[in-house]
């Protein structure tokens, strides 16, 4: 028996070299065929580039420096979800499939287990994915013509940069270059700027942005024939706000200071004195997310909000007395420093947001002259319609903060929304979980993403397609991008609804 | 008469034996082997990137390979048929004729004509979406018809070069336009030791456009009935570069 074992993994490893190889043999051969389309069938062709964490603030920048021709590129705030992170924020952005978690490391209520937990959740992002089994990956990257170079792709993007940019870049244009001969549209990904953003200044991050920019130019001069309208969008941004080592939080040692209990499981929760939080512990991101018991989320989150290194904590209440009980609104608050900054419900049938009188609106970046709102429409509450408080928050510290905040606890790209949300007071972020002698979790200090801040919620819509709001909703771009939204179907991804109350009308919105 | 090597080919199992023992009793002794008796090197009868690259080797008569990449049968010692098996798998069924035109000491020429669908679906019909293919065909089908002629030159008894020159048809239905593109392959077959072979490709397609560039290197395995090849190749597009390995495992008969 002790010498099958080695033999069968031997023989499972030359399985694999196989069904490696045969990918391989398929991909040398489509990829050296010269098919050719008829250019009259697709004189336009509308490329749409998912670039991860492209800040707005580094197209910004591009602006600045002449790079884009005002005349022909429209740029607008394409405001994330929150918590802003890569594969839940790009489900919503292209209404995948929801995944069972904000990470690929998450909690599962229904069996009170963690799942993915440390190196099997990181070795996640390595492994190549293999479609129609355990390893397919999220749901979304069916939407993608082409978002990896390869089986190591993923693997090189965050161990060897430069080469795995050039290398996708090479190969994001190779198959963009053959899919224009027969397609009308093309949605490609594009990794290594988020890799970028945590791990390099920010002039590397610019930098890339002008070599993408510059492809793009030279791809339109390279085929004449056709018209390419180029489209760019991001799921966050990334602040740019160094941290160094003293700042990285530890998830346990935090809930820790807070007297909260960290737990693996509620079963273990139950068991202690106190209330207990299950902690997500993943990658290095500036938010926090906590599962709890419903009847103790407030208390952890106020508990959690005291700490020095945290800036807002959401969780869900319970109404703020009998007579909003009966309204059926969903309640939601917001803790700062140990105590409730926020106590708002979101009314569904209105599709609009009542906040208690008593909420320092201005020091959650709420502008209610902005958005042209009376504060008499309710004695107790104040109420405003989803668009007025988009518009309040729109230029504020945390843009589109109430939507965020109660479209974070629902299961609209997550199975398992947490019960309560951190999100840090920069530069403080969690420190993810720790790899002994990586230098990767080391390197990733120079920016980050996942808290409400503009920063890091502000990612980037930059298109020749059409004119822009000056921010969006990153939910609602779809709408905006009927043809993107057709050729994701046409990809056979089958489009969620996503959350009932996320259309804006933009028409109306000043 | 059949040409050394194939004399090993006839007995499998006796040349996986003299192989074993070679390799148990060490190298020097097979080195030590008087010239006149060695078998001759073994010869690739196919190409590691069989749309453009081919020699002008073909199996001989009752001989074939059943690989990961191809299968192939000799016939009557002037031809061979083959396919490559796994392409089915990937929505492409294949067939090969290859017809041997001449055969001399050192030189050997032959044509092959092939066929390749790509049925619908076949552009992503990949086990891993991690690879982008430059086609997408999930509404029609793609036709391939590459016609070869190949040449192999033996330039010394370690040396082997092949050349292929290629006439690729691609036609299809709507939007797939008909296109005749020409390609141009060299592999230089390095024989440094009877069960060791090791390649270096260059290939060219497009003649004048200059459509794709391909470069790489490669190693072949010979241990017994068994060949192994692994390469890596790069195509030079338009658009940059691209890297990938090639591999392929299969049993000689």
């Amino acid at each position: 028996m002790a010498s099958a074992r080695p033999h069968a993994r031997r023989v499972l490893c030359t399985l694999g070299l196989l069904v490696a190889g045969c990918d391989w043999q398929h991909f040398a051969l489509v990829n050296s065929l010269p098919v050719e389309g008829d250019p009259a069938a697709n004189p336009v062709v509308h490329v749409y580039l998912a670039v991860d964490g492209l800040a707005y603030e580094t197209v910004a920048a591009a602006q600045r420096a002449g790079l884009l021709a005002p005349e022909r590129w429209q740029a607008a705030k394409l405001v994330a979800m929150f918590p802003a992170s890569s594969d839940s924020s790009w489900s919503r952005i292209l209404h995948a499939a929801p995944l069972p978690g904000y990470e690929l490391h998450y909690f599962d209520p229904d069996h009170d287990v963690l799942r993915n937990e440390g190196y099997v959740g990181l070795a996640c992002h390595g492994v190549p994915h293999l479609a129609g089994t355990a390893l397919a990956g999220p749901d979304y990257y069916r939407g993608f013509d082409s978002y990896a170079d390869g089986y190591l792709d993923p693997l090189w993007g965050y161990t060897a940069i430069e080469f795995s940019l050039s290398e996708s870049l090479d190969g994001l244009f190779i198959a963009l270059e053959g899919r224009a001969e027969t397609q009308h549209a093309f949605l490609g990904y594009l990794l290594e700027l988020d890799v970028l953003g945590h791990m390099r200044p920010r002039a590397e991050v610019d930098a890339a942005l002008r070599r993408l920019l510059l492809r793009i130019e030279q791809f339109r001069a390279h085929h004449p024939e056709r018209r390419f309208v180029f489209t760019l969008l991001s799921d966050h941004g990334i602040d740019f706000v160094p941290a160094e080592p003293e700042h990285f939080v530890d998830a346990r040692a935090l809930l820790r200071d807070a007297d909260v209990r960290a737990v693996r499981s509620f079963a273990e929760g139950r068991r202690g004195r106190g209330p207990f939080a299950v902690p997500i512990v993943h990658t290095p991101v500036s938010y926090l997310a906590l599962h709890t018991e419903a009847a103790q989320a407030d208390e952890v989150a106020r508990r959690v909000s005291e700490q020095p290194s945290v800036d807002l904590v959401l969780s869900p209440s319970s109404p703020a007395d009998a007579a909003s009980a009966a309204e059926g609104r969903r309640w939601f608050s917001v803790w700062q420093r140990g105590r409730r900054a926020l106590h708002a419900a979101y009314d569904a049938a209105r599709d609009s947001y009542a906040l208690r009188r008593d909420a320092d609106l201005a020091a959650l970046g709420l502008d209610l002259s902005a958005s042209g709102t009376s504060p008499a429409s309710l004695a107790e509450h104040l109420e405003l319609s989803d668009e007025q408080a988009f518009v309040a928050a729109r230029e504020g510290r945390y843009p589109d903060l109430l939507y965020r905040l109660r479209s974070a606890l629902t299961p609209v790209s997550n199975r398992y929304p947490a019960e309560v949300l951190v999100s840090f007071r920069r530069p403080y972020t969690s420190s993810g979980f720790r790899v002994p002698f990586s230098s990767v979790d080391e390197q990733a200090r120079h920016g980050f993403h996942g808290s409400l801040d503009a920063g890091s919620s502000t990612g980037v819509l930059l298109s020749e397609e059409r004119a822009l709001p000056a921010a969006v909703r990153s939910d609602t771009v779809l709408e905006l991008f009927p043809r993107l939204a057709e050729h994701l179907r046409a990809r056979g991804l089958e489009l969620q609804p996503g959350d009932p109350g996320a259309n804006l009308a933009y028409g109306q919105i000043p | 008469m059949r040409p050394p090597d194939r004399q090993l080919h006839l007995r499998p199992w006796l040349g996986c034996g003299l192989v074993a023992l070679a390799w148990a009793s060490g190298a020097p002794g097979a080195r030590a082997e008087p010239a006149a008796t060695r078998p001759l090197p073994t010869l690739a009868a196919n190409g590691l990137y069989p749309l453009w690259e081919g020699t002008g080797d073909v199996h001989g008569h009752g001989h074939g390979v059943v690989a990961l990449r191809d299968v192939q049968l000799g016939l009557g010692g002037w031809g061979q048929l083959g396919s490559q098996p796994l392409e089915f798998v990937f929505r492409t069924p294949n067939a090969q004729l290859k017809l041997a035109l001449w055969r001399g000491e050192r030189w050997r020429w032959a044509m092959q004509v092939a066929c390749y669908a790509l049925l619908p679906g076949a552009g992503e019909a990949f086990f891993s979406p991690t690879y982008a293919a430059t086609l997408r065909n999930q509404d029609f089908a793609v036709f391939a018809l590459p016609l070869q002629l190949a040449t192999s030159w033996r330039a010394a008894p370690w040396l082997q070069l092949h050349h292929t020159l290629t006439a690729l048809t691609v036609a299809g239905q709507p939007p797939v336009q008909p296109r005749l593109t020409v390609g141009n392959f060299l592999t230089a077959e390095l024989l440094a030791l009877r069960h060791h072979g090791f390649y270096l490709h260059l290939g060219e397609v497009g003649a004048w456009a200059h459509e794709l560039l391909i470069l790489g290197a490669s190693y072949r395995l010979r241990w017994g009935p068994v060949e192994g090849r692994v390469g890596y190749v790069y195509r030079r597009h338009a658009e940059g570069w691209q890297g990938q390995p090639l591999l392929d495992l299969g049993v000689r008969f």
